[in-house]
């Protein structure tokens, strides 16, 4: 699995446990949106945005 | 089945498949291979579901948290918000709403044959707020012809916002070749004399972005951490139990942690397609460029957006309970989208600036809200699209270009001093227009840290 399929994974992941959350009310699944969140943006932009880095 | 039914029965679908669809067909028309066409098509309504969703749920999160603070501290406003959904419901109750399409369409392709656009606007979804423009001017002036006139208006105001963002929006989220269309932005008209000041203000014009905060302010920049720390106030305000304070902290912080997650479904559905199309004007047509006109989320990679329009819900709150006059207690419009897109256009993302300029323009919307609520209950009661609590009336607290609505309306009446605001406020609009036609990218003038010790 390359890098930016691994983030997309992770992205949809992401996606789902916050549907997943908001559905069934469990509002304590947020905090695994949050980790996961921050950590697409600490480590995931870059391969997620290139452009982003380029134009940096 | 009439006009209006079937026009309702394909909007009911939501922007999330009609965009994508109308994405998909532009993509086939300038040569993507069908399966990238689908691919960018199919992530475009990914992320306009993930962005509703999150949005929505911000919303849902924070309103009751927003009627308990009121509850609480005896705040009384009889005005009830029921935000864009409940203006676009009204709007589709009237009978004429689906000939915007048609208003739309035509003074589009005009322009754009005559080159007095390069945008495309692909954001058929937001017709309903021409239709509303048109709606509100015809109750209040009395004139259908003035409506629509105001309605077509806003068709042009809107394509040239299109033209004046497009650039800035590829230099600040690389998506080429989209632009935005809504009409919310149209508060950087009003916004921009006072922006214009703050360039004498040395303050202003240092690098206030996300990561520059970050630097001076560290972990507490983070929006998933603002988020959280808004979402425990507001439900400490409210006298919320320990357990739903911190589940409303929680849920504000994973909305602010989804957003960016949302925008790689953007950023894949967008960059493709931008290629495509700048690859096909270059083929096919000299000297021209065209952009395509788009529903606002597609900004949601930047985190000055949430930051604001997040640090604004309490402000919004305080500002319903202080400002004199008015009557609306924001609820279902708490998130007030054109503070933040309109600032973060105007400013390429400098939050000092969206900030200041969100405090001093947001007593507008409740005064706007204030102004509108009857005309907005009367319409409600007759298009019976909404429900109206006994005695109470309804509005909506983070209206689109209340200004500029007002000043049509009672323009529409002979009123000389509508008339005349009208016009400057047009020519507000022009002088904007050329000024991002020279500037397009506001951001390039704050000075980064570094820089500036040099």
């Amino acid at each position: 699995m390359n890098s930016k399929t691994r983030w997309t994974f992770i992205a949809f992941i992401t996606f789902a446990i916050f549907i997943i959350a908001i559905i069934s009310k469990w509002y304590w699944l947020n905090i695994f949106v949050i980790i996961l969140g921050l950590l697409i943006d600490r480590k995931g932009t870059s391969v997620l945005f290139p452009n982003n880095k380029k134009r940096k | 089945m009439d006009w209006n039914s079937i026009v309702q029965a394909i909007l009911g679908v939501g922007a999330q498949v009609l965009i994508p669809i109308l994405i998909i067909i532009l993509g086939l028309i300038f040569g993507m291979k069908p399966s990238k066409a689908f691919l960018s098509g199919l992530y475009l309504g990914t992320g306009f579901i993930g962005m509703s969703m999150a949005i929505n749920q911000l919303t849902q999160t924070v309103s009751p948290a927003a009627k308990s603070l009121a509850k609480y501290t005896g705040i009384n406003l009889p005005a009830v918000d029921f935000g864009w959904t409940g203006a676009a419901a009204i709007t589709w109750g009237w009978t004429l709403a689906f000939v915007f399409f048609l208003v739309e369409i035509v003074i589009n392709l005009i322009m754009l044959l005559t080159k007095l656009t390069d945008t495309m606007n692909a954001d058929m979804w937001n017709v309903w707020g021409i239709a509303l423009t048109a709606y509100m001017v015809y109750q209040i002036s009395g004139s259908l012809i003035w409506g629509f006139i105001c309605g077509g208006i806003q068709v042009i105001i809107c394509l040239k916002l299109g033209d004046m963002w497009s650039k800035e929006i590829a230099d600040m989220l690389g998506y080429e070749g989209v632009t935005v269309t809504h009409i919310e932005a149209f508060t950087a008209i009003l916004m921009f004399p006072v922006n214009k000041l703050m360039d004498y203000i040395p303050l202003f014009n240092r690098e206030w972005d996300a990561s520059a905060l970050k630097r001076k302010i560290g972990v507490l920049s983070e929006p998933v951490v603002m988020g959280a720390i808004i979402g425990l106030i507001l439900a400490l305000a409210g006298r919320y139990n320990i357990g739903d304070a911190l589940n409303l902290s929680v849920t504000v912080g994973a909305v602010m942690a989804i957003f960016p997650v949302m925008a790689k479904f953007f950023m894949d559905a967008l960059t493709p397609f931008g290629s495509t199309m700048s690859d096909f004007m270059k083929k096919h047509v000299k000297n021209r460029t065209f952009v395509i006109g788009l529903d606002w989320p597609i900004l949601g990679q930047s985190t000055e957006l949430w930051v604001t329009m997040v640090l604004m819900i309490p402000i919004s709150i305080i500002f319903a309970a202080i400002l004199p006059g008015n009557t609306i207690l924001p609820i279902a419009g708490v998130i007030n989208y054109c503070i933040g897109v309109g600032g973060l256009l105007l400013t390429g993302g400098n939050l000092l600036r969206m900030l200041v300029l969100g405090i001093i323009y947001e007593p507008l919307f409740l005064y706007g809200a204030s102004y509108f609520a009857n005309i907005f209950t009367k319409l409600a009661k007759e298009s019976k699209a909404i429900k109206v609590p006994q005695g109470s009336q309804v509005s909506w607290s983070s209206i689109e270009a209340p200004d500029l609505r007002f000043l049509m309306a009672w323009a529409g009446k002979g009123n000389i001093l509508a008339i005349g605001g009208l016009v400057v406020l047009l020519v507000l609009f022009f002088l904007l227009y050329r000024y991002f036609k020279k500037n397009p990218i506001p951001s390039i003038k704050y000075k980064h840290p570094t820089t500036e010790k040099n």
